[in-house]
């Protein structure tokens, strides 16, 4: 079992960046990775082996962030996340914040356009439709979306390349295809 | 027809109408995933999940940057001395001596406690050196899984628990209450939550109860849900992640 004092060295940058990533300032990403390892401390010695602990670190530390954001009355993660990269911004049209009222929703999405989304979406081998919703649907950047499928970020941009001009065939007519798809 | 709609709002329109991600992996299964360690298969049904839901795919994004350990666009990264500083100040607030720190202090207890402790010692040594016994004998038998539950609500360790598809595993728990008279337990596959193995207490010393021997073999490699309940009860005590290789 190691000590705690090398649990502390070895992870408290990590657990400080999450803090910070998670948009907290300087001093309360402190005060929070503080806490987190007087938690880790109570147990330390149950864990025996280093990738139960490393999950166990990102536990107590996830819970502790959770924690707070509930004593601060926080419903939803209101803080505003520092992006992992900067090399591809995200334009306004794909601002992951967004979403439609329910009754615009119904408005833009009846009939037809709708079918042929769906059919456009089914059509698309599955790694394509994945990156294409997370890219569009949830915003997320190249970086994110290649962590989140597993895979490469130049298979993320191909695949969304290829997806533009596919979409555009499909559904040029039904929908603006954004410029920042995959290029 | 309407105006030409971004492409962007569409799918978010499309996507709210669909019915919400449920079923999400255990952390472990996150882990797995994100290290590569799961069967294709299970991959896949993962990822299906991330796509859909946000609270998932930010826990494997933060993951991620855990495991790279860099600081955020921005910040500067910090130097060994702010590491050196941050520590002092943490010692300052840990209990003293090694953790866990929960020392009894005999000193502030009414003379009665001692003699009725060492009376109490006396009964439950036996009992106490023979959990221990096992406790250690299975230790050493790498066929044997310990999960500990805790069902204050603090869990300890994320139960991620590797093991070889190949040979036969007997798993315990232990920090069972003793109130608790009956225990069961199922083996889920977390592809589809369908339930592969099930059994029963088969024997208990103190909190440890041996709940199940996996047969070598007759689980295929692949992440599972060790799902443990008590005395009938619908909700269960605890729940465990098991990666079979």
């Amino acid at each position: 079992m190691p000590k705690f004092e090398e649990v502390f060295a070895e992870y408290f940058q990590r657990v400080f960046y999450f803090f910070r990533r998670k948009g907290f300032s300087h001093q309360d990403a402190e005060d929070l990775t503080q806490e987190t390892f007087l938690r880790v401390f109570e147990h330390v010695e149950g864990v025996h082996n280093p990738p139960a602990l490393r999950t166990w670190v990102f536990t107590v530390m996830t819970n502790v962030w959770r924690n707070r954001l509930r004593d601060q009355g926080a419903q939803k993660r209101a803080h505003t996340e520092v992006a992992l990269d900067g090399q591809d911004e995200v334009s306004p049209a794909v601002d992951r914040a967004v979403s439609l009222p329910p009754e615009q929703e119904e408005q833009v999405l009846e009939g037809e356009r709708r079918e042929q989304l769906r059919l456009a979406m089914a059509e698309l081998a599955p790694r394509m439709r994945r990156c294409v919703r997370l890219r569009l649907e949830k915003g997320h950047k190249y970086k994110e979306i290649a962590v989140i499928l597993g895979i490469k970020i130049d298979t993320v941009k191909a695949q969304l390349h290829q997806a533009k001009a596919i979409l555009k065939e499909k559904l040029g007519e039904y929908f603006d295809i954004p410029d920042d798809l995959g290029d | 027809m309407a105006r030409p709609l971004s492409l962007a709002e569409a799918l978010k329109a499309l996507a709210a109408s669909e019915p919400e991600a449920r079923d999400h992996p255990p952390l472990s299964v996150l882990v797995a995933y994100q290290e590569g360690r799961l069967p294709e298969e299970e991959a896949e049904t993962v990822r299906e999940h991330l796509v859909a839901c946000d609270e998932c795919s930010e826990q494997v994004l933060d993951l991620a940057a855990f495991e790279e350990a860099s600081p955020p666009l921005g910040d500067h990264p910090l130097s060994e001395g702010d590491v050196a500083a941050a520590w002092e100040k943490l010692k300052k607030r840990l209990p003293d001596g090694p953790p866990p720190a929960r020392v009894l202090s005999f000193a502030r207890l009414p003379r009665y406690v001692l003699p009725l402790a060492a009376c109490l010692a006396l009964s439950v040594t036996a009992a106490v050196w023979w959990v221990a016994h096992s406790r250690e004998v299975a230790r050493r038998n790498p066929d044997s899984l310990y999960l500990a539950l805790d069902q204050s609500g603090t869990r300890g360790p994320e139960g991620s628990v590797t093991r070889s598809a190949s040979r036969a595993l007997d798993i315990y728990a232990q920090g069972i209450e003793p109130y608790i008279t009956r225990v069961r337990i199922e083996i889920r596959r977390d592809l589809d939550g369908r339930v592969v193995k099930s059994g029963k207490e088969q024997k208990r010393v103190g909190d440890t109860v041996k709940l199940y021997t996996v047969p070598a073999k007759e689980l295929e490699p692949g992440a599972y849900r060790v799902v443990i309940y008590g005395d009938d009860q619908e909700d269960p005590l605890d729940t465990f992640g098991l990666i079979l290789n």
